[in-house]
């Protein structure tokens, strides 16, 4: 029960310090407030997160509903499901350590940089409540890559650590607010008054402190998993 | 090396947006906008191809003496994500 606890208390804090979605919420916060006024780009924002928090909500519920459906996980091997998952997020530790961001004094990520154009193009012409929410929607797409493996392994702790489906749901719709945790500091900075510039540059100067905890919580998830699931 | 055609009245908007961002008055935002696009045209007048590196350097340049943060993003911000 601890070692399934542990390992979704971790996958809540990855889900906290990815970047993509609180890049593009600090640019949409940026653009509002320039445009709009203080009241109603505050109130895009909490639209923004709402769909944020919704799209990977339902992100993690039809990965949950798709994999114990499908008895998929049924039909492997509980030590082969967990080397699977344990080399994932190894390799996925060492690549979010080499390339998570590009090189320089910025917050780049290693996106391709048409689509990081259109979604900035997006955020700067967001002046309503719906497009804040789609805009808040698909921004979880580019980081699916990381959050559906996330979701793969959280399914397996959860099968393991519940199994009343109501629970089940009340323990998912707790590890998706830590995906919105970073979105609220940002809206709570700019309830204060602080603007892009003292955020971006607490997020260039933090920025070496966020790639080595990201790569090393999901290595301690590998090592969990390799400690606890396959030679225990 | 990318030439670039400056266009004051776009400049003004997204330098106007960025001003209320930071918190600068929209008043005094356009009295330092209106100046920076001023001496922005007086410094690359002697220049036959300007590009947009000269561009945003010169105008990062000119904003640097109004506001910090002003200038910080108009620098950075095609550096967030």
């Amino acid at each position: 029960m601890f070692t399934s606890l542990g390992i979704l208390i971790l996958i809540m804090f990855i889900l906290a310090f990815l970047q993509f979605i609180p890049s593009i919420f600090l640019l949409f916060s940026h653009y509002a407030h320039g445009q709009l006024s203080r009241k109603k780009a505050s109130k895009l924002g909490y639209i923004f997160i709402l769909g944020t928090y919704l799209g990977t909500t339902i992100i993690f519920l039809l990965t949950f509903a798709i994999l114990v459906w499908s008895k998929l996980f049924s039909r492997i091997s509980p030590t082969i499901l967990s080397w699977i998952f344990s080399g994932v997020f190894f390799a996925t530790s060492l690549s979010i350590f080499l390339l998570y961001y590009r090189k320089g004094k910025n917050t780049r990520l290693f996106v391709s940089r048409k689509l990081v154009q259109k979604y900035h193009v997006n955020a700067s012409h967001t002046k309503t409540p719906s497009d804040a929410f789609l805009l808040g929607f698909f921004s979880i797409i580019p980081e699916l890559i990381f959050t559906i493996p996330l979701f793969a392994c959280a399914t397996t702790e959860l099968t393991i650590l519940q199994t009343n489906p109501f629970i089940i749901t009340l323990y998912i719709l707790l590890i998706t607010l830590s995906a919105i945790v970073p979105l609220l500091a940002i809206q709570i900075a700019y309830s204060r008054h602080s603007n892009l510039a003292t955020i971006q540059r607490f997020r260039v100067k933090n920025k070496s402190f966020v790639k080595c905890f990201l790569s090393l919580i999901y290595l301690l998830i590998a090592s969990i998993i390799i400690t606890f699931r396959i030679i225990s | 090396m990318n030439e670039s055609h400056f266009d004051p009245k776009s400049l003004k908007r997204t330098l106007k947006i960025d001003a209320i961002s930071v918190g600068i008055p929209s008043g005094a935002a356009d009295d330092f906008i209106n100046a920076t696009i001023k001496s922005v045209e007086k410094s690359l007048s002697s220049k036959t191809q300007i590009t947009n590196g000269d561009l945003e350097r010169a105008v990062a340049k000119e904003l640097q003496k109004y506001n910090a943060d002003f200038a910080y993003v108009y620098k950075n911000r095609d550096k967030i994500v």
